[in-house]
């Protein structure tokens, strides 16, 4: 039963929670105000992001170590149980790749001849930098993760991610001493890949799964399971022929299974690389094309620069 | 003036327990980003920090100040990548909600605060899924979202135990005995 309280008392209250209540407004104001930012990708909301981000990593690796320790125990201990059969699998692995390394090795010996003869221009190989992997984003809103380099060390937006067997990501964040990596699993990631044995483009679109979508394939009857996807390079973001998957059914549609182990992802490369921008003739859409002798490059950063895949994929 | 001041300015034992909410909630954020499993099929982690502020805000309702829960909200939702202020905003109907029924909950049994604590998790849940749905945004699937409702809430007992095992919470003040204030 309420108690009736003295005159001061009730104006104390009242005044309290008047307080609060302009309080709560404010505070609401200020959440739906970045959710307006958030939602218009402002980039002064990712620049607040990174600033934070930058402040609090070190701390973040402080608490992640000893937590990334224990799953790691709990992971080796699982390994450990089915050791024997995981040895056994192993052995037989290596035997199927030694026969296969001989193979590549005359492979890339008659690539490289054929190369020479056809006097194909190479891509530079590709540098990187690799970061630990310090956060993640641990909800079911998105998929993203973040890594202990930044533009300190040389890292930029749109840099693309792999670990030791695929595609991971692409940097959409970077602050000084961090980036903040979007899965390619994500809702919002869109990349645009290549079906190698169907010589079809698609598009992956990330869906929370291990599996993401593949969509707009051009002749989708020519697609089998099992062929293997890779990065196409449209776009200028991803460099061409980056490991994404293999082709699998699903129904009515087709996914790529992704070759990144992310069960077990500590380390990510971020592959520094910029597309060749080069602008060699005037376009069609603003000017018919040229007939005479074309003029030699200027003002070229070198013939390095030249991404093999535009002259030989004709 | 001085009732004015009164009831802006919290007690010291207000403010020691904000500083205690500020430090284990920047812990929370810390444990729930840290990189285990990022596997998409793996299991989501329990929002540690919404658990930390229920706990608080029914047995030491002086102590969820909005500013506070609003700060951390938005440093969760930022380091996190969740929809910048849909989290926040969750977070603060969460510690409204429960401060306001801190009295009757705090007396009754551990089962009906669970329960109850547990409801008002899944309505902070469906708060941030239609707010990310008024966006015109791409929403989580509601299982992964229902899978990460349901594992904060049984993370709830463990939670309230660690808190009264560390700082030895109650039930919540009647208030005449200690009054809490505003922000």
């Amino acid at each position: 039963m309420a108690r009736p309280g003295r005159p001061g008392e009730d104006r104390a209250q009242d005044l309290e929670r008047r307080v609060r209540t302009v309080l709560l407004a404010i505070a609401v104001l200020v959440c739906l105000l970045l959710l307006g930012l958030w939602r218009s990708d402002n980039p002064r909301l990712e620049q607040l992001r990174m600033a934070l981000i930058d402040a609090v990593s070190p701390n973040l690796g402080l608490v992640a170590g000893p937590l990334d320790y224990a799953a790691g125990m709990a992971r080796d201990y699982e390994s450990f149980i089915d050791v024997y059969d995981q040895n056994r699998e192993l052995r037989r692995e290596i035997e199927r790749l030694q026969a296969w390394r001989e193979t590549a090795r005359a492979l890339e010996e008659e690539n490289a001849q054929l190369r020479a003869l056809m006097n194909v221009r190479l891509a530079p190989r590709l540098d990187y930098v690799t970061g630990d992997v310090i956060a993640d984003s641990g909800g079911p809103f998105s998929e993203s993760i973040l890594v202990n380099v930044g533009r300190r060390d040389g890292v930029e937006d749109g840099y693309a991610s792999v670990d030791g067997t695929g595609l991971v990501g692409r940097v959409v964040g970077v602050g000084e001493r961090a980036a903040r990596i979007m899965l390619v699993t994500d809702f919002s990631s869109r990349v645009p890949v290549t079906i190698t044995g169907a010589k079809q483009q698609a598009v992956l679109a990330g869906d929370a799964t291990r599996a993401p979508r593949l969509e707009f394939i051009g002749e989708d009857d020519r697609v089998q399971p099992g062929q293997t996807v890779v990065t196409s390079g449209d776009g200028g973001v991803f460099p061409p022929n980056l490991p994404v998957g293999v082709v699998v059914r699903a129904g009515q549609s087709w996914r790529a299974h992704l070759s990144a182990d992310f069960k077990r992802l500590e380390f990510v490369r971020l592959l520094r690389y910029r597309p060749d921008k080069r602008i060699d003739g005037p376009g069609r859409l603003i000017a018919p094309e040229r007939t005479g002798p074309r003029l030699p490059a200027e003002g070229r950063e070198g013939e390095q620069s030249t991404l093999p895949l535009a002259d030989t994929r004709g | 003036m001085s009732t004015f001041l009164d009831v802006l300015l919290p007690t010291r034992g207000a403010i020691y327990r904000m500083l205690l909410l500020a430090l284990l909630g920047l812990l929370a954020i810390a444990v729930e980003a840290a990189p285990i499993g990022l596997d998409p099929h793996a299991l989501p982690s329990p929002d540690l920090l919404a658990l930390l502020v229920a706990v608080m805000a029914v047995r030491r309702p002086d102590s969820v100040a909005i500013p506070l829960i609003c700060a951390l909200g938005i440093m969760r939702d930022l380091l996190t990548d969740i929809p910048a202020g849909a989290g926040a905003l969750g977070l603060i109907a969460l510690s409204e909600a429960l401060r306001t029924l801190s009295q009757p909950l705090s007396r009754g049994s551990l089962l009906r605060e669970w329960i109850a604590v547990s409801a008002i998790l899944f309505a902070m849940a469906a708060i941030q899924y239609i707010l990310v749905l008024l966006t015109f945004s791409q929403p989580p699937y509601l299982l992964a979202l229902a899978r990460q409702w349901a594992l904060t809430a049984a993370a709830w007992p463990l939670v309230f135990l660690l808190l009264r095992w560390l700082i030895g919470i109650r039930a919540a003040p009647t208030e005449g005995r200690e009054r809490s204030h505003a922000g």
